[in-house]
């Protein structure tokens, strides 16, 4: 006979063989080292592997969880406020500066009752307003727009320009609050 | 004295979802062992884990204590993670069984006589984990739910869906590569002395 097959070899090892195996193979495992130190290297393997250390996972792994299956809603509107906090400036500071020059366009004439507080803030829309017209005028004598009147025009030029100003915002207000890692 | 499984899934069901947490953090270490040894990446399997977690927590109340929680457990994690394996990349299917090189090692060779080492160290151990790690998923998940998970061969039929012959095939095919690994480094291990 030759030496035990190795399946019945993880048999023995195991505690798991029958008894009709059993009288089949005994006499030769008993007489047998290599079939004995193979028996015991299959339990030594198993033992082993029943102590090898298991892969624990992040930190956070069981709170991201619970965050998932039971958000909390104050928690959900504050996360949102802060996670939108650039655009809700942005379009803050963009809408009111588009009201001030939509006012100023419309009428044509900065309002000649503007309290002296209100003056260095109306020579600031006069310089906005002068360098948009001046960008505007550039535009048009390059790309011809027809039938399209000079308010019209403006009101366009400001619209991509306050675009991309709010873009602009938010990406810099994204960029610091992320920086300043904001926890909730 | 710890809860039960069945205790804490009650007050789960009750409204207390923070119980869950108490599950989760009693299962999580053999199921994210058993998710490694399926997807072998350590951000796909934490992945695939939180997926199958969320999804035993809106199972719950249908759970019917039919088997074991851990079974039951086992068996979301394993098919969530073949799913991710098998979008991942084909290899990693766990369908497929892959040809080992050693073949069916069904009888000992003659002259394969074991090395006089000390096989219970610390050593040994971790030969023994590396090797386990670079098994295929296919084998090396099932050698898993076998040690680390110690699930019976019925166990592990239900938590793979697998038919018996072919998860002792895998078993088989699992420690046949293993001998063959661990013999191979075992040849320059040197004696250890007590």
């Amino acid at each position: 006979m030759g030496h035990i097959p190795f399946d019945i070899i993880c048999r023995i090892a195991d505690g798991e063989i029958s008894q009709q195996e059993i009288e089949l193979y005994l006499n030769h495992w008993k007489s047998c080292p290599s079939c004995q130190k193979e028996t015991d290297l299959q339990r030594s393997i198993m033992n082993a592997s029943r102590k090898v250390r298991l892969i624990n996972p992040s930190d956070s792994f069981t709170q991201d969880i619970l965050n998932v299956i039971n958000p909390s809603q104050k928690k959900k509107w504050s996360e949102w406020f802060l996670h939108n906090l650039g655009n809700i400036i942005a379009m803050a500071l963009v809408l009111a500066f588009l009201g001030y020059i939509f006012s100023i366009t419309e009428t044509g004439n900065i309002q000649k009752d503007k309290s002296s507080k209100m003056k260095p803030v109306t020579e600031f829309v006069k310089i906005i307003k002068v360098g948009s017209q001046q960008f505007s005028s550039y535009i048009t004598s390059r790309i011809p727009i027809q039938s399209m009147n000079t308010i019209k025009t403006n009101t366009t030029i400001y619209a991509i320009l306050a675009i991309i100003l709010l873009i602009f915002i938010d990406r810099i207000i994204g960029y610091f609050l992320r920086q300043f890692k904001l926890n909730l | 004295m710890s809860d039960t499984d069945k205790d804490i899934i009650q007050r789960v069901l009750d409204g207390d979802v923070r119980s869950y947490g108490i599950l989760i953090d009693k299962h999580k270490a053999k199921a994210m062992t058993l998710a490694m040894r399926i997807l072998k990446n350590r951000e796909d399997a934490e992945e695939a884990l939180q997926d199958a977690f969320v999804r035993v927590y809106k199972a719950l109340s249908s759970f019917e204590w039919k088997s074991s929680f851990s079974t039951w457990l086992y068996r979301i994690v394993y098919n969530t993670c073949a799913t991710a394996a098998g979008k991942k990349d084909r290899k990693y299917h766990l369908s497929i069984d892959v040809a080992d090189e050693e073949g069916q090692l069904k009888e000992i060779e003659s002259d394969d006589l074991q090395p006089d080492i000390e096989i219970e160290s610390n050593e040994f151990t971790q030969i023994v984990y590396e090797e386990i790690e670079k098994l295929p998923a296919a084998y090396g998940s099932t050698f898993t739910l076998f040690t680390i998970q110690e699930m019976s061969y019925e166990e592990i039929v239900q938590v793979t869906g697998l038919p018996l012959g072919t998860i002792k095939a895998r078993l088989f095919r699992a420690r046949t590569l293993l001998r063959a690994a661990i013999k191979k480094r075992m040849e320059h291990f040197p004696v250890i002395k007590e």
